[in-house]
């Protein structure tokens, strides 16, 4: 178990993170926050880029930082800016991060052609990456993240830069990597983890807003989520969230504190709606 | 295997192979084809037969070489030599010094003792006959001065520079292609500082066999050495102008060495001083993460303890500065020498790279464990 135990970073005199307690035990873990609300802090802390300034971090009790390398051989990293080596084959590029993982020579050639198939690169595993597409170059990313079989997964905005039909591929491909294992994967994209995450975790003003199931956090604004075609009928105040054309009528989702179910109709929230919600204050 | 992958990295870029290109391209183009001297390859070829030791039997069979005006010439430049170290005392450049830069206290005390200690290397070979050997006749100090002066501090200069430069390369690849933090969050992580440290250091010194290697056998093939390998660098005709002492004085080395055993030891030393590179270009490189700002550094450094020497004239700083990386390189000619007025103790070159490497390799461990502490952004 992975467990963060009141977690402080700061950069002098500016608090990034203050006061983190979480704790992972498998499946995935979406963060979820806009940018800048401290993900990428906490993630260069779990992969021990950064030191924490307070608190712990822990694996199975022991302080990772303590641990070093035999803590870092247990995770997969895929940064959020993931580099490469332009004139590397992917096949070599995989190959040389296997000898930073200190894998053994041949592990590391049979891992790199399953992870290769997998994640659909097979056919160009000799070719230099300068003139891969974003989508090949993550999907490189997330194989170089799983060549050491990790025990705990961790992806900075995964798919950050991809088209629609790219993100829904690495969606389905981080879904299938999840078992048995830790999945922590930052996004400030909700469709990316709708579907496929056990927990949300939010962060607001630098600190742990919510940690909690998908459909617990959607509860939390049940009986708050309306939508209508005439917004001028709504008393204020409400909070605008997204709108869509019906029938050629403009429907807009909102939220209310007060019952404004005479007047608009009552509907499910989903997790975009609470991500709009929390986020009211960053959005203006 | 990192080790292998690193070292591979650096020997593949193109940095490396164009700058080595350009260096051999000098060399061979420009440097080396200047030093030919016609006198001087005529005594390389009549070492062959009249051997390197100067006397009656080498006067002997000069004569019996065909004859023509640099025969006779060779006849007259070597014809009654005596040993330049008979009765020679080096005293007087250790009074010379201390009058001429008002040397006093530990300064004055440290160049007598010096001079002193020499005096018994004078001695020792007054006794074997030591400078009665031909070298290059009279055109040894020209000939000398061209492969050790020239020659020689150029190719450690570009050796210093390449070593400075695979050195910052390997630790900025990372960073340059944004690859430091898959690369340091792996299980090796930051220590995989020690493998690119191995790696620079191993392909510098290949770099520097590959760039020494090529230009001395260009250097050796246009300038014939005949017998003259056997000659003592302490020969009659190899002087060294001090102006300080106001005349030419023997190029007289702690131990004797003949022109190729002083060569080697030279290239010896020069091999040292281009870890003492590396390791300079290490500390910089664990605290700069861009390359070229860490090359520039790493140029202001030494030029920095080329300053000191001149801020404190003579002082103890400045002694001591003559024992980093940068004036090593520039007194390279005078190595194994007492090293003239600068130098106050004895083997400086020995000295300054045994200190330079101790102290750089602390430094080095020093940069290392601060590495591992400091965040990675």
């Amino acid at each position: 178990m992975l467990m963060l135990n009141n977690v402080t970073k700061k950069y002098g005199s500016f608090t990034a993170l203050e006061d983190i307690n979480l704790e992972f035990k498998g499946g995935v873990y979406a963060l979820l926050a806009p940018n800048g609300a401290g993900k990428t802090t906490l993630i260069k802390m779990l992969t021990t880029l950064i030191f924490p300034t307070g608190g712990e971090i822990l694996w199975n009790g022991d302080e990772i930082v303590r641990l070093d390398a035999a803590y870092r051989g247990i995770i997969g990293y895929l940064p959020q800016d993931f580099g490469y080596y332009k004139n590397h084959s992917p096949r070599d590029f995989l190959l040389y991060l296997s000898a930073v993982k200190c894998i053994d020579r041949n592990t590391a050639k049979r891992k790199t052609e399953q992870l290769l198939e997998l994640v659909g690169l097979s056919d160009v595993q000799g070719k230099k990456m300068k003139k891969f597409s974003g989508g090949m170059i993550q999907r490189v990313g997330i194989a170089q993240a799983m060549l050491n079989d990790p025990k705990i997964l961790i992806l900075d905005e995964p798919t950050a830069g991809l088209d629609p039909k790219e993100r829904v591929r690495f969606r389905n491909l981080i879904s299938s990597l999840s078992k048995d294992r830790i999945v922590i994967l930052s996004t400030h994209i909700v469709s990316d983890i709708e579907t496929i995450a056990s927990r949300v975790i939010m962060f607001k003003d630098h600190k742990l807003f919510a940690n909690d199931e998908p459909a617990a956090l959607c509860a939390s604004l049940a009986g708050k989520v309306y939508e209508t075609d005439d917004i001028t009928a709504i008393p204020a105040p409400y909070l605008a969230l997204t709108e869509r054309q019906d029938g050629g009528k403009t429907i807009m989702r909102f939220a209310s504190e007060q019952d404004c179910g005479s007047i608009a109709q009552s509907v499910s929230p989903n997790l975009e709606d609470v991500f709009l919600y929390v986020y009211r204050d960053e959005r203006e | 295997m990192l080790f292998r992958l690193e070292l591979k990295k650096i020997l593949l870029s193109p940095m490396l192979i164009v700058f080595l290109a350009l260096c051999l391209g000098f060399n061979l183009l420009i440097a080396i084809p200047g030093a030919y001297d016609e006198y001087a390859s005529f005594v390389a070829g009549a070492s062959k037969t009249a051997g390197y030791k100067l006397g009656a039997q080498f006067e002997e069979k000069i004569r019996k070489l065909e004859a023509d005006e640099m025969r006779d010439y060779l006849a007259e430049d070597t014809a009654g030599k005596t040993d330049v170290f008979d009765g020679y005392d080096t005293a007087y450049i250790a009074d010379a010094y201390i009058r001429r830069l008002n040397l006093s206290g530990y300064a004055a005390e440290a160049m007598r003792g010096k001079y002193a200690a020499l005096q018994n290397a004078a001695d020792d070979k007054a006794f074997t006959d030591e400078s009665l050997t031909v070298y290059f006749a009279s055109s040894t100090p020209d000939k000398h001065f061209g492969l050790h002066g020239i020659t020689m501090r150029v190719l450690i200069a570009q050796c210093g520079i390449l070593a400075a430069l695979v050195m910052l390369l390997s630790l900025g690849y990372e960073h340059m292609s944004r690859t430091s933090l898959t690369v340091y969050a792996a299980k090796t992580g930051r220590n995989i500082l020690r493998h690119k440290m191995l790696a620079s250091i191993s392909a510098a010194l290949i770099a520097f066999a590959v760039l020494i290697g090529l230009t001395l056998l260009a250097y050796f093939q246009i300038n014939d050495y005949g017998n003259i390998w056997k000659s003592s660098v302490s020969s009659i005709y190899n002087v060294i102008d001090d102006l300080l002492v106001g005349a030419s004085r023997p190029f007289l080395t702690w131990q004797s060495y003949t022109v190729l055993t002083y060569l080697l030891a030279v290239l010896c030393i020069a091999a040292f001083l281009t870890v003492c590179f590396s390791f300079m270009a290490f500390v910089i490189g664990v605290w700069v993460k861009n390359s070229y700002v860490g090359f520039l550094l790493f140029l202001i450094t030494n030029a920095g303890c080329l300053v000191i020497a001149i801020m404190f004239g003579a002082r103890l700083p400045a002694y001591l500065s003559m024992l980093t990386p940068a004036w090593l390189w520039l007194k390279q000619p005078l190595w194994f020498t007492d090293g003239g007025a600068d130098i106050l103790w004895k083997n400086f070159e020995i000295l300054g790279v045994c200190a330079s490497l101790i102290l750089l390799a602390g430094l080095c461990v020093f940069s290392a464990k601060m590495f591992k502490k400091r965040d990675i952004i």
